[in-house]
């Protein structure tokens, strides 16, 4: 795990995405370091789900490559080390819940069968109940059941907790975090309710509109902006001062006479370029800071990854 | 054992919330040296938050000298920060234990009690050391010794 | 078993039984009607019997008119058993998967989409093999005693020509093949079940309409006036006229019989006339024909649903 010289747990390049003529992705490129537990958000419809299909060779890229452990998606060792729980939860309808279980160990090298088993009884799940005849969170639960099952290096999970009623969402995220704990494993898990990921994710990549806006380690990516608030200026458009770095500008709105804005800071500095003194300056918290890429134009400014070494 | 509580919309870190938590536990007494903290695992499958966040905790207690890593063993409390004076047998709290007696029966309630307690530690204060006195958060979430970081930890 | 296998096994286990039952009653209907048959046809020589013009023992004409039905009722079922295998079996195989998207589950396993579609298209043609085998071979043990004889079933009906031999296996086959291809195409189970129907009986028909496009027929000639010779067994592909230096010319040139005939005939100077007729021995031309059709586009199905899955082509 702490070998520099091991590949990242996920590595994208160049990576272009079309179904039927529509662009779903475009040029997103990124490392996840193995170890980390990162959030995937964006808005619905930004190319979440796409990109987990090509995490897990499912879907093949248009264009670019996509790195699992080093190994493409689909291969042997990418799908051994790889378990999926996708959005929709499939599982198959007519089976029982033994009988999944039962099969799906057959169908893994390594299965920890006490564990599926125990995530299931935690549910008070029947193992001869049939899956089509549970509820929509006991299904969810059977199919984290399976991922965590499969002692996977990497867990990708797409939406896993949106079924869930608060106390099962905590209990699942705290055996996620508990697998993390134990195993140093690499998780990718997307929501569009942020703050659900706050306390979770130490790494974080924003998809909008088919495209990487932000990836990197939360904390670093917090600390690369400001969050401005001040007196607007009343000469300038955007209130913006005039000797501000507009390419550097996230996201800036006025109310009334009052300026709030998201501002990159300038390299090797702790504060943007130009910064006036009237301003109050903070660091902004992981959600300012992904509400103000949102709200921004898709495309401007550039895409900004910053590149950590493996997780402490 | 402590059992830790994670409060999403405190404002304060969460990692500075756990090595509140355990501090109030020590100073309680409900921790005492030679207590193994619980692991990294068992906390996060509790409070479901990232396990670098609990090591991050547990550094800040080892730092300030309160706990120490035994490789293999786990986290153990190495000092006790609770004391005697403070103790359910200790006469100063027999004193104030008769003080307020006396205050609930001239009529005051526990706002007029909690605002007497508080007004005499700003008279009796040393200079500079009552600056959080008016803002003082829930018992279980003391304020924070460092200059808090008001935005969420990961 | 291997894990993809018993996957498929768990998920195809309905059908194969289904078939089980099919075959179980088919065979227990055919052995009883097969027994009071052969009671009937035992005891006589029926060499002279075959053929439209053959001469039959009375009791034995009786038993050709009562068991041709039962053979036709089991002959459409042999013929349409391709069809129901593709939309039951073949459609659903990878349509439903995909439909219901649990392929999503099934590849990310430790098992590989090939072990995943070799287990379950393996699975399938095995049963598919073993259905049509056995309805073929009940069909023909039904019909051999009363083969080509006076008004029953010929060889060249689609009931034994499409429904016997190795052609109803190969057929089968090919119907797998071609519901399991459009089920992956079409990503829903309902629509590629209708398609995978109309594609095997579009083929069936294609077959049965040109198949003898591709044979020649075996020219009896029979010189003048004189009475041509009886049919038989074969299968006759039309008339036509002879002239001298051995050109042949249409039935429609002479549509008269008697004098009238003859008068049209000497008037167009033909000397005699063609039976164009298929003789029972290309029952096997024909069964190979149907076979290596059918089996090249199984063959050529399976290869682009394989290349389609490997290129996770609409999958999700």
């Amino acid at each position: 795990m702490n070998d520099p010289t091991a590949p990242p747990a996920i590595r994208a390049q160049g990576i272009h995405h079309s179904f039927r003529g529509k662009e779903a992705l475009a040029d997103c490129g990124f490392e996840l370091p193995t170890g980390r537990i990162a959030a995937l958000v964006g808005p619905n419809g930004a190319g979440k789900s796409t990109l987990f299909h090509l995490m897990t060779g499912l879907l093949r890229p248009t264009r670019g490559e996509m790195r699992v452990f080093g190994a493409a998606p689909g291969t042997r060792t990418a799908r051994e080390r790889t378990a999926f729980v996708s959005q929709d939860k499939p599982l198959h309808q007519d089976f029982t819940v033994a009988e999944t279980l039962d099969l799906f160990r057959r169908l893994n090298r390594h299965w920890d069968a006490a564990k599926a088993e125990r995530i299931v009884r935690d549910g008070d799940i029947p193992p001869k109940a049939r899956i089509g005849s549970l509820s929509g969170g006991k299904r969810t639960r059977v199919a984290l059941a399976l991922a965590f099952g499969k002692q996977a290096d990497l867990l990708l999970l797409d939406e896993p907790l949106a079924d869930l009623d608060p106390l099962v969402r905590h209990e699942m995220t705290g055996l996620l975090m508990a697998e993390a704990a134990d195993r140093g494993i690499t998780v990718v898990i997307s929501s569009h309710v942020l703050p659900e990921l706050e306390n979770v994710c130490d790494h974080v990549l924003l998809l909008q509109s088919g495209r990487i806006r932000l990836a990197g380690d939360t904390q670093d990516l917090r600390e690369a902006y400001t969050r401005v608030t001040g007196r607007a200026d009343p000469d300038t458009p955007d209130g913006l001062p005039a000797a501000a770095d507009r390419s550097a500008v996230v996201h800036a709105a006025t109310t009334g006479r009052q300026l709030t804005a998201v501002i990159r800071n300038a390299p090797g500095s702790a504060l943007p370029a130009g910064a006036d003194a009237r301003w109050i300056t903070a660091k902004p918290s992981l959600e300012e800071l992904l509400l103000a890429h949102l709200r921004s134009t898709p495309g401007a400014p550039a895409p900004h990854t910053v590149q950590t070494g493996a997780a402490a | 054992m402590i059992e830790f509580q994670v409060d999403r919309h405190s404002g304060v870190a969460t990692y500075l919330q756990l090595v509140n938590q355990v501090k109030q536990a020590l100073r309680l007494g409900v921790l005492e040296p030679g207590d193994r903290l619980p692991t990294a695992r068992a906390v996060v499958e509790a409070t479901a938050i990232n396990p670098n966040t609990v090591l991050k905790a547990y550094r800040e207690l080892e730092r300030e000298g309160l706990v120490e890593p035994r490789p293999g063993r786990g986290t153990f409390v190495t000092r006790s920060l609770s004391r005697p004076e403070a103790a359910a047998d200790s006469p100063l709290r027999a004193d104030l234990i008769a003080w307020t007696a006396r205050a609930q029966a001239a009529g005051l309630g526990r706002a007029d009690i909690l605002a007497l307690v508080e007004a005499a530690l700003a008279d009796t204060a040393p200079p500079g050391a009552a600056a959080d006195g008016g803002k003082a958060p829930a018992p279980a979430h003391p304020a924070p010794t460092d200059p808090a970081d008001p935005a969420p930890e990961p | 078993m291997n894990g993809t296998l018993r996957l498929a096994w768990r998920q195809q286990r309905l059908p194969a039984l289904a078939g089980l039952l099919l075959v179980t009653a088919c065979a227990v209907w055919v052995a009883v009607r097969h027994a009071e048959l052969a009671d009937i046809v035992g005891g006589h020589d029926l060499t002279a019997c075959k053929g439209w013009n053959g001469a039959c023992p009375v009791d034995v004409e009786v038993a050709v008119f009562d068991h041709t039905p039962g053979i036709r009722a089991l002959g459409t079922l042999a013929v349409l058993l391709p069809a129901a295998i593709g939309m039951f079996w073949g459609a659903p195989l990878i349509g439903r998967e995909v439909e219901r998207g649990t392929v999503k589950l099934a590849l990310t396993q430790g098992a590989g989409a090939r072990s995943w579609f070799a287990a379950r298209f393996g699975l399938a043609a095995l049963c598919a093999t073993v259905l049509s085998a056995a309805v073929a071979a009940l069909l023909a043990w039904w019909w051999e005693p009363v083969a080509n004889m006076k008004d029953g079933v010929y060889w060249f009906d689609p009931y034994i020509l499409s429904g016997t031999g190795p052609a109803a296996v190969a057929g089968a086959l090919f119907a797998l093949a071609a519901g399991t291809a459009i089920g992956l195409l079409v990503r829903r189970t309902l629509p590629a079940m209708g398609l995978s129907a109309v594609a095997v009986l579009a083929t069936t028909a294609f077959l049965t309409l040109f198949r003898r496009d591709w044979v020649t027929p075996v020219d009896r000639i029979t010189p003048g006036m004189t009475p041509k010779r009886l049919i038989g067994s074969g299968w006759s592909a039309g008339y036509r006229y002879l002239t001298p230096d051995g050109v042949q010319h249409p039935l429609e040139n002479c549509t008269f019989s008697g004098e009238e005939l003859r008068a049209c005939m000497a008037e167009h100077g033909y000397t005699g006339r063609v039976h164009k007729v298929y003789p029972s021995s290309d029952f096997w031309t024909f069964q190979a024909i149907d076979t290596a059709v059918y089996l090249g586009l199984a063959a050529a199905l399976v290869a682009l649903t394989a290349v389609l899955l490997h290129r996770r082509r609409g999958l999700v």
